[in-house]
């Protein structure tokens, strides 16, 4: 079997595993009580109330100290079951008495067991078949949208999903960090490296130990199935509130091919991160809240369905959701709610509205924040990263991760630089404004005023203009990105159209002026803060991937609005036959501007070759009796199954010291992991892609810490050294090192030994011993 | 009443239950030829002469077999450590320089050797140690069989530095135990250090040993136990007492052996491992032979008669027919093996009881019946010599008038050479092989004259020590062969009270069920069986050559016969074997069966074995 169809069979099973946490289980335990909520509404009901169990499960008994496969499945079993039987009133005496009846009979004869048999698989046929005949039904009825969907999937899986099963490292440094955690919670210890939001840790880990996948596998390719989350929850979403559902394939098309988009907005998507995983909770805040305006408003109207409150509260574990997972999400699904509050002002302003909200928003963030802040008050440190988001909004170290720097010399000046994507050089544009006098400042002039805010907003929309087009959507056309900018206005004018008598759809209005302002204040609070002289929420990069993500957002909700405006019949082929149009459209003029997004070669901060390595290591190998030696990426990927030896730890042991020293690992088997090609592990350099060689082993070794020790040059120093040191152990031990792969670019020895009477891998190689720092060996480099 | 019908259905079921319960009995009466030995129709391949050349020159004296490389010897042939050396160069068909200085390795002159082997007293380290150092950098391994004393050592750094050795801890130091790491000798890791009482009698080592801890860079074998006087230390078990080990020098490897082992049979597969350990893999000829033979069973004479009638109540005949035999057959069973019972006539001349004829048949046929083979023992007592013992067995086997004739024999070491004068007597001169006692200047297995092979004992079943186990691991490792003895005589004849049956049986079932149980993958034998494998195995040479994933092996000299060989490989895995099959022994070690002239093995590297390619 190859590592590529090993990596397709794992993620189907991690399909089917977050399909069943996400939608099977909810749906076995409220799939009766809801089922009168059509099946958009119900996959965000159904991935919500699963994502928000299976976390604080894993949260509570983690505090508990309890947290095993058993106790998970146990009192996921118990507890569902429990639920479904009190939700659905089942009469359990009356079934259980029912059964103990029926087997009574059978043991007693009274019953044949024949007819038993053909009873009970009769039952279950029938069930079957109606399950079947019900499948066929709608996918048949509904075939176009099936088309859509499978399109979608198809398309995902061009973009994404390749380079999931065909690229097997980990795509983000900090995903080692992250898989550390993950293996923490393996002895019931929730916040091992200080306090950050657990959701994504809890559902990985809740996969690794009920379904079984190693934390590492479920790492490296969960990236592709909360990506596929993300992108269904948010046609959920815009299904849910547009008029036309196929407008809604339209935006989710555009959001995943569109080719304008710069690499860093969608980046991260090849990664497993929090982040990503927690944008799947922001699509169903929005909806929930809309919907609970609109249920209210019915109910207003007379209807009593209890559908307010059950969206209130849906919204509540959606918006828990986002802070549990990140931290970024919330103030994203912040912003969407302020959106609504001007959207639905009329309503929101409301008491019985607003105190219901603000309750439930604050419990929302009380449910999600409260274990975090019951560990910070009894001692655990915020995490590093929880510091550094708090500096990006302080202001204080803005510049250390965004890609853009924006010096304000004068209120009306400012400079924007862009570092560009892969294979773009940066760029510098100056932005012209005027600079208040004194003089200006005491004479009151009405339209001198006047002229000086309006410059002032053109000087706002240059500003994000610019910004948007260097960071987040690199337009052909200088003005093509104020004509995007331009829908966002439009939003809240066609919003309130919907007012009118001859609509008279307020609701629907409120969500499209909930809409564009939204992206107005994205605008104002994401992109150029600095502007206005607000702080910095969220440093650019990942401020475009969420600018990004509420593209098919506003899109859609133009496109419907439009065709909405134009077309307001209930019959719905006409607009039906936009929707398909808006697609149609959408994609050909990606294509005819040779704008669909190429899928990336997004190669890992690990060999192929290393994971392949690993993966046989872990089938092949005794659990435990094994260590790698290599960088840091394994180091946690072998944590259930065996050791991890830093290089850099193993050279600088025996520096100096050649075979004076003593190093000595304690498994039977060493496997040591050289990339004789070096990757560029977040660094660029002068020699990058260059092959280890004695001159690279020719260096002292760095003294960086950390992962500082395997960026950029450093790599190839260390690859150089513990290449050299290998072949010289290996003339050694001639029978004992082995060659365990080998290829243009990688090679890893297998080293074994007798674990009563170790090998002392600390021997002079030569270059362990060069004295570097001497005068006299100036000559020698 | 009863029916006809019922009545010929009945006679019916009666006729053929009692046809099914005796037709296999009477075929087996039919086949089973009382008077005969099954075994003397096995079929004997003439012994091989090899074009050998013996050169002489100087002092140094070279064996060529062929084309296979050589080992230098640095010793005396005529030393139990030459004698070891010589035998192995004798089984693993190489070519050999016997030195009696270091300077008569001439490399120009023979070519690099394989490696040299070193009696140490025959090498003046002060101004030789240089000389070995550049054989180490020609890229010549050195074996040393013995070193000097740890305060010569001691003060010699560049031998120190030669023999791996970073410190000398004592001169001398009483040792637990001795462990003997798994991969080394065939069998797996052993620890020898007694755990109960029972045990201590076979502890057998001398435990006071030199201590030395090894550098960085070396490989041990065999280190002496010391838990309790390291409890405390941190790295304990890499400051164990070295007792083998191996030196990497880069180009070159050196062997060391801190223990008087190679000076016994056990030598042998030390070398062989250590020759091992020096190559990728090695493939040599092994005989595949499992030998277990009963001396003086059965007695034909009612000898001793009072003495067992009050401690077995039973006669003789009885106590071996009643007794013995069975929990013979059932042991045969349980451990898949093959007797060989060498009958004696009688044993003690002084005893007045006469050798009884009408018994022989039953007995050849009983043993007959089991496959068990039927040779003759000499060993005696109460005659002043072998040739008044051999009438006495003429007469008696002139008396039977049988066609019987043994093919085998075991007699005493003491006798070996004087029965050379007798093979053509009656009882003898059928004789293919002869079983003697072990000594270590007498090779193992080896043609006693250009008729008859001779197989020396390798192990006794009674009193098995840790000494005796380390040598059949060490036989097992260079030739798949065991040659064990269980003395019936001592039974019969008891000299001190631990020689009863009872005792006897537990030690042979406890032994062959524990120490000869990682052997099993080798064929169980008679003595006649393994003749005709050890005439082959001495026979045979062979080359190999490994071609990527393939080893092909070339047999010369087998006659058709089929040969066994020993397949030890470093991590890779064999897969397949075209020209012969092939069995797992242990981890990196093969039994592989060639049929003809020619073989190929296939072989899986590490990079295969991959489950995810």
């Amino acid at each position: 079997m190859t590592m590529e169809q090993l990596s397709v069979l794992q993620l189907l099973w991690l399909f089917a595993a977050y399909f069943t946490i996400s939608i099977l289980l909810p749906h076995y335990t409220f799939g009766k009580v809801i089922s009168f909520r059509n099946r958009y509404e119900r996959f965000l009901v159904y991935t919500t109330i699963g994502n928000f169990y299976v976390i604080n499960l894993v949260l509570m008994l983690e505090i508990c100290h309890l947290s095993y496969p058993i106790t998970l499945i146990g009192i996921t079993v118990v507890l569902s079951t429990a639920v479904k039987i009190r939700l659905e009133k089942i009469p359990v005496k009356a079934r259980f008495k029912k059964v103990v009846s029926t087997l009574r009979k059978l043991f007693e004869g009274e019953l044949g067991t024949k007819t038993f048999v053909y009873r009970e698989t009769g039952k279950v046929l029938r069930k079957r078949r109606s399950v079947f005949r019900h499948f066929f039904d709608v996918y048949i009825r509904h075939f176009p949208e099936v088309l859509m969907v499978v399109l979608l999937f198809a398309i995902l899986f061009y973009e994404y999903g390749y380079n999931a099963v065909t690229q097997f490292g980990y795509k983000a440094s900090d995903l080692i960090v992250h898989n550390y955690w993950v293996n923490a919670l393996n002895v019931n210890d929730v916040f091992v490296d200080g306090v950050y939001p657990f959701g994504f840790h809890c559902t990985v880990y809740f996969l690794h130990a009920v379904f079984g996948m190693d934390s590492f596998v479920v790492l490296r390719l969960i990236a592709f199935v909360q990506n596929v989350w993300l992108n269904l929850t948010c046609v959920c979403t815009l299904i849910l509130v547009l008029r036309n559902k196929y407008v809604a394939y339209m935006g989710v098309f555009l959001y995943i091919l569109c080719g304008y988009f710069l690499f860093g907005t969608y980046s991260r998507f090849y990664a497993s991160l929090p982040q990503e995983f927690g944008m799947i909770f922001i699509y169903p805040c929005f909806y929930f809240l809309v919907d609970y305006f609109r249920q209210q408003r019915r109910e207003a109207h007379g209807s009593v369905s209890g559908k307010p409150r059950t969206a209130l509260i849906m919204f509540a574990l959606s918006f828990a959701l986002t802070l549990e997972v990140h931290f970024y999400g919330t103030m994203i699904a912040g912003l969407m709610c302020m959106g609504i509050a001007c959207g639905f002002l009329f309503l929101f302003i409301r008491g019985r509205y607003f105190k219901r909200i603000m309750t439930t928003g604050i419990l929302s963030v009380l449910i999600a924040v409260f274990p975090m802040a019951l560990a910070f008050s009894l001692g655990t440190p915020l995490q590093g990263s929880l510091g550094w988001g708090l500096s990006v909004i302080t202001g204080q170290k803005a510049g250390d991760e965004t890609t853009e720097v924006v010096t304000e010399t004068d209120p009306g000046v400012s400079t924007v630089t862009d570092p560009g994507g892969p294979g773009q050089t940066g760029t510098t544009s100056t932005v012209s404004g005027r600079t208040e006098t004194e003089k200006e400042k005491h004479e009151f002039d009405l339209k001198g005023t006047l002229y000086r805010i309006m410059d002032r907003f053109r000087g706002f929309i240059v500003e994000v203009g610019v910004t948007t087009n260097y960071n987040i959507i690199k337009f052909d056309g200088e003005n093509d990105i104020y004509y995007m900018m331009a829908i966002f206005p439009a939003l809240v004018l066609l919003g309130l159209f919907f007012f009118l008598p001859i609509y008279r759809n307020q609701c629907y209005g409120a969500m499209v002026i909930s809409t564009g302002m939204y992206m107005i204040i994205t605008c104002f609070l994401i992109i150029s803060p600095g502007f206005w002289g607000l702080p910095f929420l969220m440093d650019l990069n990942r401020g475009g991937v969420y600018y990004t993500y509420s593209v098919p957002l506003f899109t859609s909700v133009f496109v419907d609005a439009i065709i909405y405006l134009l077309m307001p019949f209930k019959n719905r082929i006409l607009p039906n036959l936009a929707s398909f149009a808006a697609i149609a459209g959408v994609i050909l003029f990606l294509y005819e501007n040779d704008r669909i997004k190429e899928p990336n070669e997004f190669t890992g901060m690990e060999m192929n070759d290393a994971i392949k390595c690993v993966t046989n290591i872990i089938y092949t190998d005794e659990d435990f009796q094994w260590t790698i030696v290599s960088a840091n990426d394994e180091n946690q990927m072998c944590y259930d199954h065996g050791f991890h030896y830093e290089i850099i730890d193993f050279l600088r042991r025996m520096e100096g010291n050649g075979s004076g020293g003593k190093i000595t690992i304690p498994t039977p088997v060493v496997f040591f992991f050289i990339e004789k090609v070096p990757i560029d592990y977040f660094e660029h350099y002068d020699g990058s892609g260059q092959t280890i060689s004695e001159a690279g082993a020719r260096n002292p070794l760095p003294w960086a810490n950390g992962i500082g020790a395997y960026m950029g040059r450093n790599r190839w120093i260390i690859m150089s050294r513990l290449y050299e040191w290998a072949e010289k152990f290996r003339a050694l031990y001639p029978n004992e090192v082995n060659i365990y792969l080998e290829t243009d670019d990688f090679i890893c020895y297998r080293v074994e030994q007798n674990p009563y009477r170790l090998f002392n891998f600390a021997i002079d190689y030569y270059y362990n011993l060069i004295d570097y720092y001497s005068e006299n060996q100036e000559s020698d480099f | 009443m009863i029916s006809r019908k019922n009545y010929f259905a009945i006679a019916a079921v009666m006729f053929i239950v009692f046809f099914l319960f005796q037709f296999s009995q009477v075929l087996k009466e039919t086949g089973n030829n009382y008077d005969s030995n099954t075994y003397a129709e096995i079929y004997i391949p003439d012994k091989h002469v090899f074009d050998s050349k013996t050169v002489q020159g100087g002092e140094a004296l070279i064996e060529e077999w062929g084309d296979n490389g050589y080992v230098g010897f640095l010793g005396r042939k005529e030393t139990p450590i030459g004698s070891i050396v010589s035998q192995w160069v004798t089984y693993t068909k190489r070519n050999i320089l016997y030195m009696n200085n270091v300077y008569k390795l001439d490399m120009e002159a023979y070519g690099k050797p394989e490696a040299v082997i070193i009696d140490s007293r025959y090498v003046d380290f002060d101004k030789e140690t240089s000389v070995l150092r550049s054989f180490v950098d020609a890229g010549v391994s050195l074996v040393f069989c013995n070193i000097p004393t740890p305060s010569y050592i001691r003060s010699n750094k560049e031998l120190m530095g030669l023999l791996g050795i970073q410190t000398v801890m004592k001169d001398s130091t009483r040792v637990e135990g001795i462990r003997l790491f798994p991969g080394f000798l065939l069998g797996g890791e052993t620890i020898y250090q007694p755990t109960n009482e029972a045990e201590e009698s076979r502890q057998d080592f001398d435990l006071d040993i030199p201590w030395y801890i090894t550098l960085g860079g070396t490989k041990t074998y065999m280190v002496g136990m010391m838990e309790e006087e390291l409890k405390d230390h941190p790295d304990k078990n890499e400051y164990f007492p070295a007792i083998i080990w191996r030196n990497s020098l880069g180009p070159a490897q050196v062997f060391v052996v801190n223990a008087d082992f190679m000076e016994t049979t056990a030598g042998i597969g030390v070398l062989s491992s250590m020759i091992y350990e020096l190559s990728d893999y090695q493939i040599y000829p092994i005989v595949n032979a499992q030998n277990t033979f009963l001396v003086g069973f059965p007695l034909m004479a009612e000898e001793n008669a009072a003495p067992l009638y009050a401690k077995y109540n039973r006669g003789v005949d009885a106590f071996q027919k009643d007794i013995i035999w069975p929990t013979l057959v059932s042991l045969m069973e349980k451990e898949k093996l093959t007797f060989t019972c060498l009958l004696s006539t009688k044993y003690n001349y002084k005893d007045a009881s006469q050798a009884s004829t009408e018994i022989f048949s039953d007995y050849v046929g009983t043993l007959n019946a089991r496959a068990a083979e039927i040779g003759v023992s000499l060993y005696y007592s109460g005659l002043p010599n072998l040739s008044l013992k051999l009438k006495e067995d003429n007469y008696y086997f002139s008396k039977i008038k049988s066609g019987f004739y043994a093919t085998s024999a075991f007699v005493p070491l003491n006798e070996i050479d004087s029965i050379s004068e007798y093979l053509d007597d009656d009882e003898l001169n059928h004789l293919q092989t002869i079983a003697t006692d072990h000594d270590v200047m007498r090779p193992i297995l080896s043609y006693y004259n250009d008729d008859i092979t001779m197989q020396c004992l390798t192990s006794d079943t009674r009193h098995f020590s840790y000494k005796d186990d380390l040598m059949l691991k060490s036989v097992e490792t260079a030739l798949a062969y065991n040659n064990a003895k269980l003395n019936i005589t001592r039974i019969l004849w008891p000299e001190d009270p631990e020689d009863s049956w009872e005792i006897l049986y537990d030690d042979m079932s406890s032994s062959l069920d524990t120490y000869w149980k990682p052997f099993r993958t080798f064929e169980g034998t008679t003595l006649t069986q393994a003749d005709r494998r050890v005439r082959t195995f001495l026979n045979i040479y062979c080359t190999s050559e490994r071609e990527e994933g393939v080893i092909h092996l070339k047999v010369e000299g087998s006659d058709g016969e089929t040969c066994f060989f020993m397949l030890r490989i470093h991590t890779d895995k064999v897969t397949s074997v075209t020209g012969g099959s092939y069995k797992l022994i242990e981890d990196g070690a093969y039994l592989v069966e060639v049929n003809g002239t020619e073989a190929d093995i296939f072989i899986e590297s590490l990079e295969d074995q991959a489950i995810i390619k």
